[in-house]
């Protein structure tokens, strides 16, 4: 049996987090005291919670990221589906663990991606969006009619690449995605 | 990464300009990422006389023994322009 204790930063193969710096972690000596005074680290996380986001939330962060069609999402069905597929060579059973996100008030702000996490646990359709393609030939423009709203205008000539999935990361982070240019 | 055996892709696309009969609109390839080589090629064969989305099932067979981390690459054959909106694999 192989068990995969999954928690939600897990799903940050790209990572953009939003700016969480308070004006008292400007201050010199926050960092050490954090690290030697359990009160002052604890009295900054209430505070730190208590207060609006200085930059959009962490959860509105992972919600707008990650969802399917993203590239974000795309890189990580990706390595998870790699995960799955080694997994599935050592062991017959596996078992996926989902561990919440705590604190929170009301309805689980994260269950669209705790669905999107059984979904992809069980067999499903390894999707690769137009925003994790890198494309030689033909334009992304925008189309209401597809998936996800955009498509490859492919050329009427013969053409041997038009559409790859390879390097997406890095491509990601130069901000070179297929989507990206289409949107801009 | 892919286990050796038949893999089920899927692309969507739609092919305004086709007439009735069936086309061959372009290949689906799966790469090997470290070698470039080419393991599995099979056909993209739309339906004409539709100017919508449709979801096309293409078949390859990944050769060798153990599974291999392979990319997946688009070509077209240029009879007709065409639009590419997803692609998948089951």
């Amino acid at each position: 049996v192989l068990l995969y204790q999954w928690y939600v930063n897990d799903i940050e193969v790209i990572a953009d987090r939003p700016n969480e710096t308070r004006i008292w972690h400007r201050w010199s000596g926050h960092e050490r005291l954090r690290r030697t005074s359990f009160l002052y680290y604890f009295l900054d996380h209430r505070v730190n919670a208590l207060l609006p986001a200085p930059d959009h939330s962490y959860v509105d962060y992972l919600l707008q990221d990650f969802h399917l069609g993203t590239a974000e999402w795309s890189e990580f069905e990706r390595y998870f589906h790699a995960f799955a597929v080694r997994a599935a060579e050592v062991a017959r059973r596996r078992v996926l663990l989902m561990y919440p996100q705590v604190p929170f008030r009301g309805e689980y702000p994260l269950r669209a991606l705790h669905d999107l996490m059984k979904t992809i646990a069980a067999p499903h359709i390894l999707t690769i969006p137009p925003a994790a393609w890198i494309t030689s030939a033909g334009h992304i423009e925008a189309d209401t009619a597809a998936p996800w709203s955009l498509a490859l205008r492919v050329p009427r000539e013969p053409t041997a690449t038009c559409v790859e999935n390879t390097r997406v990361l890095a491509h990601i982070r130069k901000g070179e995605r297929a989507g990206d240019r289409a949107r801009t | 990464l892919l286990t050796s055996g038949k893999v089920s892709a899927q692309v969507i696309a739609r092919v305004p300009e086709l007439a009735d009969a069936l086309a061959t609109i372009g290949t689906l390839h799966l790469v090997d990422v470290a070698t470039d080589e080419v393991v599995a090629s099979a056909a993209i064969v739309a339906q004409g006389g539709m100017r919508e989305y449709q979801t096309l099932a293409v078949t390859l067979d990944v050769p060798g023994m153990a599974p291999r981390r392979l990319r997946v690459r688009v070509s077209t054959v240029g009879s007709a322009a065409w639009f590419l909106a997803s692609l998948g694999l089951l």
